[in-house]
């Protein structure tokens, strides 16, 4: 898979959604209610989440 | 985030009730605290920060001794404080701790209506959410320990703060994460990825290929010039044998037969020595154990057994008759008599039946395998017997074959020994071409073995390739978040310090009276310099300035960033500054210049201070309209007035009693003097 590839499947936005809340997750199980043990495990549920909806994006546009 | 009011029970020098309303009000969004010097305005700071975080500023002196002495003093027990707070998304909460004997922490969900639902989840985590306890220093500050430095030359390290308060840090560890993830997914994908083996298989399976046709026609041609040669032979033998000479002829004919008897004699080797690997592949355990069968056969034996292991009844009829003190045949068994004894004995030697079963299984275990390895040991002795009788048979056979060619070749007859060398010549050839296509037969078993295994790899390797492209797309999404969040961070970094820098000088050139600008080292620290540009040490109200203005420039920036939608980084904290006696460092033109800007950079300024005719702070605020609300404490004493006591204080046109003596108890009132909101 070449980097043309990929990187159809990702938006600009996308991304910078997935930066924003991931930085807020980051805040919430740092200085929030969330604990802070949780916090890779929730990033990697929002990655996953990202993933899914921008992969099944990218596959339909094509 | 902005307090509406702050409550205050039997807490130090406040006996009873005693509240602020903070002026709300978004334009006139500033509240002074008027307190004379010495009668506890760090009180009103250090409840906040008790109420918020069980914690007191270092200024704070007998931090033990919190409750009212008066309240004490009539029995009270415990003292309380509560905040009445509103976060961004406009939602009320109460924050209320109690300390002395009845302590206690609670927040409460304030409804429109007026209902209170207590919090869920943790109170202590919902306040370090709404201001984080290490970025309290920068917005509530006593004077005393704030939490920005300054090193020996005046200089501000600023690049904490900036982390802080603009969210930065959480950006930074959310690389770190997402990095951390990202290997977690290179981990799985470098597992799982067999591109580059996978072309090498596909190579090998090739090649593999490509010599098993090659092996395949080698085979072919071999086996016919197999039977070219034995054509040839079949040719040369036929016109030996037609010879007219009889011994020839007999000897011709012997040689045949001789040939046909070693040739099975080989073939039958060949089986025995292939039947010799299967039975020793089969069988190597159970002739190997006949080594140690006799020594473990002895140690269980059936007689040992027998007698040596009572089983579960005797032991029980053993136990019953020593109940009973009496034998079945009649003898009375007493303790201590040798009868006792010896029963005694008899049971304390006794096994379970589970011992003896067990000691029984191995024994019949280790039978088996002697009855196997005899049958074995009998089969492998036969197979070597084989072997060497055929052996010695193909030496037999080939040393007569020699005889009988070399007598032929001798026997004088011209023809005879040229047809006998061209025989000799094709059975070498043929003998030859037999080896050859034996190993031709063995590699071309090999190749497909190997073709088949590479071809299993191949469909194993190939069944991963969809999880692996996934990995790979994962990988560049985390790549991408990492750049995004990094090259945003760089601008944003620049753009603040930038910011920073421009907003101080501006102030600077309006408000202070020398030709000072500010500077930002590479090492993250903010400075005065004059107009040539070198670094000045600030007197301490300069110094004092330079704070006042830079934090709530930060504030005000983290204010712009959270008011923008593309902005991808949440403020670490946006919190109301709470100044006690900020201008006290200050000179009077300098004071009124500081009060005049900072309301405008913050959402909310609460400043306790003491009124100095020389400082006119609210007249100021008023005049900006920025002033919401003034308050003024009002001590009341048991003591008598000193001649230089202060009881009153004009205030907007106000006067105001701040102070009052020979009253029955020692207490302070907050009272509010005037709203303009």
């Amino acid at each position: 898979m070449d980097d043309n590839d990929k990187r159809s499947v990702f938006s600009e936005k996308d991304i910078t959604h997935a930066s924003r809340d991931i930085i807020k997750i980051e805040r919430d199980c740092f200085y929030g209610e969330q604990l802070e043990r949780d916090r890779l495990g929730k990033i990697r549920t929002k990655l996953d989440l990202i993933f899914a909806a921008s992969y099944s994006d990218g596959e339909k546009s094509r | 985030m902005i307090f509406e009011s702050l409550t205050v029970e039997n807490w130090r020098g406040f006996y009873g009730i005693e509240t602020i309303r903070f002026s709300t009000s978004k334009e006139k969004n500033t509240t002074i605290v008027y307190a004379q010097n010495g009668i506890g305005k760090t009180n009103l700071l250090n409840a906040i920060m008790w109420c918020l975080y069980e914690e007191l500023t270092s200024s704070f002196k007998k931090p033990s001794d919190i409750l009212n002495h008066e309240a004490a003093r009539r029995g009270r027990k415990s003292y309380h404080v509560t905040i009445y707070l509103r976060s961004d998304n406009n939602q009320l909460y109460k924050i209320s701790r109690s300390g002395g004997k009845q302590s206690g922490f609670a927040i409460h969900i304030i409804s429109d209506d007026g209902n209170q639902t207590p919090l869920p989840g943790s109170a202590k985590l919902f306040v370090n959410s709404i201001l984080p306890r290490d970025m309290a220093g920068y917005f509530i500050n006593d004077g005393e320990g704030d939490d920005l430095t300054s090193d020996e030359n005046g200089m501000i390290s600023i690049s904490r703060s900036i982390e802080d308060i603009l969210g930065f840090r959480m950006a930074q560890r959310a690389i770190e994460d997402v990095a951390s993830i990202r290997r977690e997914f290179y981990g799985q994908w470098k597992k799982l990825n067999k591109e580059e083996e996978l072309s090498s298989d596909i190579e090998n399976l090739e090649t593999l290929q490509e010599e098993l046709d090659e092996t395949k026609c080698s085979l072919v041609s071999d086996q016919d010039i197999l039977s070219r040669y034995e054509i040839d032979i079949g040719k040369i033998n036929t016109q030996m044998g037609n010879s007219n000479i009889p011994v020839l002829k007999a000897k011709q004919a012997d040689r045949a037969s001789t040939e046909r008897s070693l040739d099975r004699a080989k073939s039958n080797l060949k089986e025995f020595r292939n039947k010799k690997k299967s039975l020793i592949k089969s069988y190597a355990t159970a002739s190997f154990s006949a080594k140690i069968k006799d020594s473990d056969l002895n140690f269980l034996s059936e007689e040992n057994l027998k007698g040596k292991f009572p089983g579960d009844f005797n032991q029980q009829l053993v136990t019953d008759i020593l109940a009973r003190n009496e034998c079945l045949c009649g003898t009375k068994i007493c303790d201590g008599t040798k009868e006792f004894e010896a029963l005694m004995a008899l049971r304390s030697s006794a096994a379970d039946s589970e011992t003896l079963h067990r000691l029984q299984n191995a024994r019949a275990k280790i039978t088996q395998i002697n009855t196997l390895s005899q049958s074995i040991n009998q089969s492998i002795v036969d197979n070597f017997n084989n072997c060497d009788r055929e052996e010695r048979r193909i030496d037999r056979l080939e040393k007569k074959l020699e005889e009988l060619s070399s007598e032929i070749d001798s026997s004088g007859v011209e023809n005879a020994e040229k047809l006998e060398k061209e025989r000799r010549i094709l059975k070498g050839k043929i003998s030859n071409t037999l080896q050859a296509i034996g190993r031709s037969k063995e590699r071309i078993e090999k190749l497909n073995r190997d073709v088949l295994a590479l071809k299993s790899r191949i469909k194993n390797v190939k069944a991963t390739t969809p999880v692996v492209e996934q990995l790979n797309r994962k990988m560049y999404l985390c790549d991408e978040i990492i750049s995004d969040i990094n090259s945003r961070l760089k601008s944003t970094r620049e753009d603040v310090l930038v910011n920073l820098q421009i907003r101080i000088d501006e102030f600077l050139d309006t408000y202070l009276q020398q030709d000072y600008s500010v500077r930002i080292t590479e090492d993250k620290k903010i400075g005065l310099t004059d107009r040539y540009g070198n670094f000045i040490a600030p007197s301490e109200g300069q110094s004092a300035i330079l704070k006042f203005i830079y934090i709530s420039t930060l504030v005000s920036i983290a204010r712009e960033h959270r008011d923008v939608d593309t902005n991808i980084f949440t403020a670490g904290a946006i919190a109301p500054l709470l100044f006690d006696a900020p201008f006290s460092k200050l000179q009077a033109s300098y004071a009124i210049n500081v009060a005049n800007t900072l309301p405008s950079l913050v959402d909310q300024l609460v400043i306790i201070m003491y009124q100095d005719s020389s400082k006119p702070i609210d007249e100021i605020l008023k005049l900006n309209g920025k002033l919401g609300k003034i308050y003024c404490f009002n001590q009341k004493s048991q003591g008598a007035k000193k001649e230089n006591d202060i009881t009153e204080i004009m205030i907007d046109g106000v006067s105001k009693t701040i102070a009052s003596y020979d009253q029955e108890i020692d207490l302070v009132k907050i009272e509010e003097v005037k709203s303009y909101v």
